[in-house]
C-alpha cells in the first residue's frame, strides 16, 4: 500500500471496460485451460476422496524415511504405503482401510522404534461419503447462486444478478483449475474453502455495483458510451476500498497460509488464490459483463416488456 | 465535552469487561476435535437382517443406545447426532480409550427378555380359556431405571436356580435365563397404545404365537425382565397365558417412558449394523499444535490488519480496530453462549470474518474520505458517507450471509460448521463495526474533536474547492 492518499478518484482513472477484452481473453483461456486439465488428469484428490487411511505422526525427534519403512515391515503392513518423513512430522498413507488392530501394531511399533512420545492423527474415509459432501457442495453453490440471483434481482436487477453469479462461478472454477494444473492435493477443507471464495466474490462485486447503481442515477443514460463512462468512473472510485480489503483478508489468509497448522495449508492456499481470483474478477470481469448485457439490451429497451429501472 | 466524556467511558468500560473475562473466555470455549485430540466416526446403519427399511424410530434409538453406551465407559460429553435416513455422526474429544470405545459401539444392540431362570411347569396348562384376553402382562416394576426388580418374585420358588446367578457382578440381577430375543418380536410391532384411564402402555406383537404361548404359559406369576445390553428395562409381571401373539405391557410409564420403550423394543427386533464410513482420530499433542499454530496466525494476521487500518484511516481507524477487537470478544462470547464446538475450519472462518468486519470499515471510511475530498465539512461528510455506504455494507453481508446460510442448510460436518461461525461472525460484524463503530464515530465528530482533514487520512491539498 502506498503511503500517499489517493487524490479523489483520478488515481485509478483507467478505461476498465477497454482494457476487459483482454481479461475476458485471460480468463477464458484460463477455464478452457482448466476445463482440459480436468478431463485429462481430473483433480489430485486427497485421502478424503479415496478410500483409505492417512496417518499423520507428531514427533519429537527426526525418522528417517529408512525407520518408517522398518516400522511398517515389522508391523506387516502394506509396504506400498506412502511414506513423508520430516523433523516434526511423518506421513504415511495407505491405500486401503487400516483395521483398529493394525493402528494398534503400527502405533506400538512406532514408539517402541522411533519415538515413545509420537501423537497420532488417524483418518479414515469411504470415497463415498467424500464423494457425497462434493455433490452437497455443488449443491450448495447452485441453491446459493439462485438466493444470490433472487437477492441481487430484487435489490438491483437482473443484469447485476447475472453477472455477480458468473463473476463468483468463474472464481470458483478458476480455483478449482489452478488445483487441477498445479496437481494441488484437494480434501474436505478445499471445499470450504471454495465456499468461502464465493462468499467474498460476491461480496467484492456488489460494493462496485452498488457504485454503479449508484451513479446510474445521476448519469446521462443515451449512449452505450455514457455507460461505459459510468462503469470505469464506479471501479476507479471503489478501487482504493477493493485494494483494501482485500489486501486485509488476504493478510488473513496468507498467515494462515504461512504460519498456520499443516492440516489447514491446502484450505489457506486455496484461500489465497481465491482471494486474488475474486478481486480480479469483480474489476475485470463482472463490471464491464454488466455492460455488455445492458447494452446488448439497448436497442429493445424500447419495448416496455424487459426494461428495468 | 458530555460526547467525549461518553466516548471515553464506553472506551474505558468495554477494555475493562475485556480484560476481566477474556482469559476465562478462551478456556470455556468448547473445542472440537481436531483442536483438543479425540476422534469422530460417521457410521451408516443398515438392518442386520436386510430387506429392511431404517426407520427414524430405530436410527434414533441407536443413537441413544450408543450414548448410554458411552456414557457408561466414562467418556467426556460425547456428541451423538443422526444425519440424514440412515447416518449416525459420533464425536468424542479428550478421550483416552479410543479402542474400546470403538469395539463397544460396534456390538448391535440386544434385546433380551429374560426370566429368572427357573422353569415352572405346572403353569403351563389351565389358563388356556381365556387365552384371547390381551390384557395380559402387567407390570410390576414400571421405571426403566436399572433398580431392583421386584423382590417378591425372585423371593419364593426360585431359590435353588438362581444360587450363581445372584453373585453381586451379575450384571442381568439373577434374570440368566434368554427367554425370547429381539428377533423373535414383528419387526416395528410395538407400539404406544393408552388404557382407558389414558395410562400409556406398550403392545408388542410377536413371529411366534405358539413359542409366546408356551413362554408366558410357564411364567404366569412371574416378572419377565427386558433388557438392552445389561441395562434392565422393565420388569412386567406375567398375569397369564398369551396365544394371541400379542400382549400390552402396562404399568407407571409417562409417556415419554412409554415410547422410549417401543422404540428399544422395535430396535431389539431389527437391530442395526453400524458400518464405518468415515474416521478421524487426532492425538491431543497434535491437535493442540494445530490450535497454537492457527491461533498465532490469526493474532498476527490480526495486527497486520489493525496496523493497516490506523495508517490509512488515522482515528476513525483507531476505532475501527478497537471495534475489531470487540467484534472478536464477542463472537467468542456467542460460541460460549450457544455452546458451538470450535473446530479449525471454524477457527479459519472466524479469521476470514474479522477480514470482512474490516470491510464494513473500509467501505465508510472511504466514503466519508470522498465525500472530504469533494469538499464538505466534516460533520456532513460524516453524515452522506455513513448513510450512503450503509446501504452498501448490508447489501454485501446480506448476499454473504444468503451464502452462508444455504451452506448450513444443505452442508454437512465441516461444511456446516464453518458456514455456522460466518454467519456468527456476519452478523456480529453488523453490530460491532457497522452499528457501534459509527456511533463511536458520531460522538467524535459531533463533539468537534476531530476538526483536521487529517485525522481521517485525508490531506489538505487533496480536497477540491466546492
Amino acid at each position: 500500500m502506498s503511503s500517499k492518499p489517493q487524490a479523489a478518484s483520478s488515481k485509478w482513472n483507467f478505461n476498465f471496460v477497454k482494457a476487459s477484452k483482454y481479461f475476458y481473453t485471460f480468463s477464458i483461456v484460463l477455464t478452457l485451460a482448466g476445463i482440459l486439465s480436468l478431463a485429462v488428469f481430473g483433480l489430485n484428490y486427497g485421502v478424503d476422496f479415496r478410500s483409505g487411511s492417512n496417518v499423520d505422526v507428531s514427533v519429537s525427534k527426526a525418522a528417517t524415511q529408512a525407520q518408517v519403512q522398518k516400522v511398517l515391515a515389522d508391523a506387516k503392513l502394506d509396504p506400498e504405503a506412502n511414506i513423508t518423513a520430516g523433523t516434526d512430522r511423518v506421513s504415511i498413507r495407505f491405500p486401503e482401510v487400516l483395521t483398529d488392530d493394525e493402528v494398534e501394531t503400527l502405533q506400538t511399533t512406532f514408539n517402541s522404534q522411533i519415538d515413545p512420545n509420537a501423537s497420532y492423527e488417524i483418518n479414515t474415509v469411504d470415497v463415498e461419503m467424500a464423494k457425497e459432501l462434493e455433490r452437497n457442495a455443488l449443491l450448495a453453490i447452485a441453491v446459493a447462486s439462485i438466493g444470490i440471483v433472487i437477492y441481487v434481482t430484487i435489490r438491483f436487477e437482473w443484469g447485476f444478478a447475472l453477472s455477480a453469479v458468473v463473476a463468483l462461478l468463474h472464481d470458483a472454477f478458476l480455483v478449482i483449475s489452478v488445483f487441477s494444473i498445479l496437481r494441488l492435493e484437494v480434501n474436505l477443507t478445499f471445499i470450504v474453502a471454495i465456499l468461502t471464495i464465493i462468499g467474498f466474490s460476491i461480496n467484492d462485486t456488489i460494493v462496485i455495483f452498488d457504485r454503479i447503481r449508484e451513479n446510474l442515477r445521476f448519469a446521462k443514460k443515451q449512449t452505450p458510451h455514457d455507460l461505459e463512462d459510468v462503469v470505469n468512473k464506479s471501479v476507479s472510485q471503489t478501487m482504493t476500498r477493493s485494494l483494501g480489503t482485500v489486501f486485509t483478508v488476504f493478510i488473513a489468509a496468507f498467515a494462515l497460509l504461512v504460519l498456520g497448522s499443516e492440516s489447514i495449508r491446502m484450505f489457506s492456499l486455496a484461500m489465497v488464490i481465491g482471494l486474488l481470483f475474486g478481486a480480479y474478477s469483480s474489476i475485470f470481469i463482472a463490471s464491464p459483463l454488466w455492460l455488455a448485457l445492458r447494452s446488448k439490451k439497448k436497442p429493445s429497451a424500447a419495448k416496455p416488456s424487459k426494461a428495468t429501472t | 465535552m458530555k460526547r467525549i466524556v461518553s466516548f471515553i467511558v464506553i472506551v474505558l468500560v468495554s477494555i475493562g469487561i475485556m480484560v476481566w473475562s477474556t482469559p476465562n473466555l478462551l478456556n470455556s470455549v468448547r473445542l472440537g476435535l481436531d483442536l483438543k485430540g479425540g476422534f469422530e466416526i460417521l457410521y451408516e446403519a443398515s438392518p442386520m437382517t436386510g430387506g429392511e427399511e431404517v426407520t427414524r424410530e430405530s436410527l434414533n434409538e441407536t443413537a441413544r443406545s450408543l450414548e448410554k453406551r458411552v456414557d457408561a465407559l466414562g467418556g467426556s460429553e460425547p456428541e451423538i447426532t443422526t444425519e440424514g435416513t440412515n447416518r449416525i455422526r459420533l464425536r468424542i474429544a479428550g478421550v483416552t480409550d479410543e479402542k474400546a470405545v470403538r469395539e463397544r459401539i460396534k456390538e448391535p444392540a440386544n434385546l433380551t427378555f429374560r426370566s429368572l431362570g427357573n422353569s415352572s411347569e405346572e403353569n403351563t396348562t389351565g389358563s388356556g380359556a381365556d387365552a384371547e384376553d390381551e390384557t395380559a402382562a402387567e407390570s410390576t416394576d414400571s421405571t426403566n431405571a436399572s433398580g431392583s426388580p421386584d423382590a417378591a418374585a425372585s423371593g419364593t420358588e426360585q431359590e435353588g436356580a438362581t444360587e450363581e446367578s445372584a453373585a453381586q457382578a451379575d450384571p442381568y440381577q439373577g434374570y440368566d435365563k434368554v427367554e425370547l430375543t429381539g428377533n423373535d418380536f414383528k419387526p416395528n410391532g410395538a407400539s404406544v397404545q393408552f388404557d382407558q384411564l389414558g395410562n400409556p402402555m406398550i403392545s408388542i406383537e410377536l413371529k411366534d404365537a405358539q413359542k409366546f404361548a408356551d413362554v408366558t404359559g410357564r411364567l404366569v406369576g412371574q416378572p419377565m425382565a427386558i433388557f438392552l445390553d445389561d441395562q434392565l428395562l422393565s420388569a412386567p409381571e406375567v398375569k397369564q397365558r398369551i396365544t394371541g401373539g400379542t400382549a400390552q405391557i402396562s404399568g407407571k410409564f409417562t409417556r415419554e417412558e412409554a415410547q422410549n420403550l417401543r422404540d428399544t423394543i422395535n430396535l431389539g427386533a431389527l437391530p442395526l449394523k453400524l458400518t464405518e464410513k468415515y474416521s478421524q482420530s487426532v492425538g491431543a499433542t497434535l491437535g493442540q499444535l494445530s490450535l497454537d499454530q492457527t491461533l498465532r496466525a490469526g493474532i498476527i494476521g490480526s495486527i497486520i490488519i489493525l496496523i493497516f487500518m490506523v495508517f490509512m484511516y488515522r482515528v476513525p481507524g483507531l476505532i475501527a480496530a478497537f471495534c475489531l477487537i470487540i467484534h472478536t470478544w464477542g463472537t467468542i462470547l456467542v460460541f460460549i453462549w450457544a455452546d458451538i464446538t470450535l473446530t479449525l475450519p471454524g477457527i479459519a472462518a472466524f479469521i476470514l470474518g474479522i477480514g470482512m468486519a474490516v470491510d464494513a470499515n473500509i467501505i465508510t471510511y472511504e466514503r466519508i474520505k470522498e465525500e472530504m475530498r469533494s469538499g464538505k465539512s466534516i460533520m456532513s461528510a460524516f453524515r452522506a458517507g455513513s448513510k450512503s455506504s450503509f446501504r452498501t455494507v448490508m447489501d454485501a453481508q446480506i448476499t454473504t450471509l444468503i451464502a452462508g446460510a444455504v451452506m448450513f442448510w444443505l452442508g454437512t460436518g465441516s461444511v456446516r460448521g464453518f458456514a455456522l461461525v460466518l454467519m456468527i461472525d456476519i452478523i456480529t460484524s453488523i453490530i460491532t463495526n457497522v452499528v457501534l463503530s459509527r456511533f463511536l464515530l458520531s460522538l467524535l465528530v459531533k463533539a468537534k474533536s476531530l476538526k483536521k482533514p487529517g485525522y481521517f487520512g485525508v490531506k489538505e491539498s487533496e480536497i477540491r474547492e466546492l
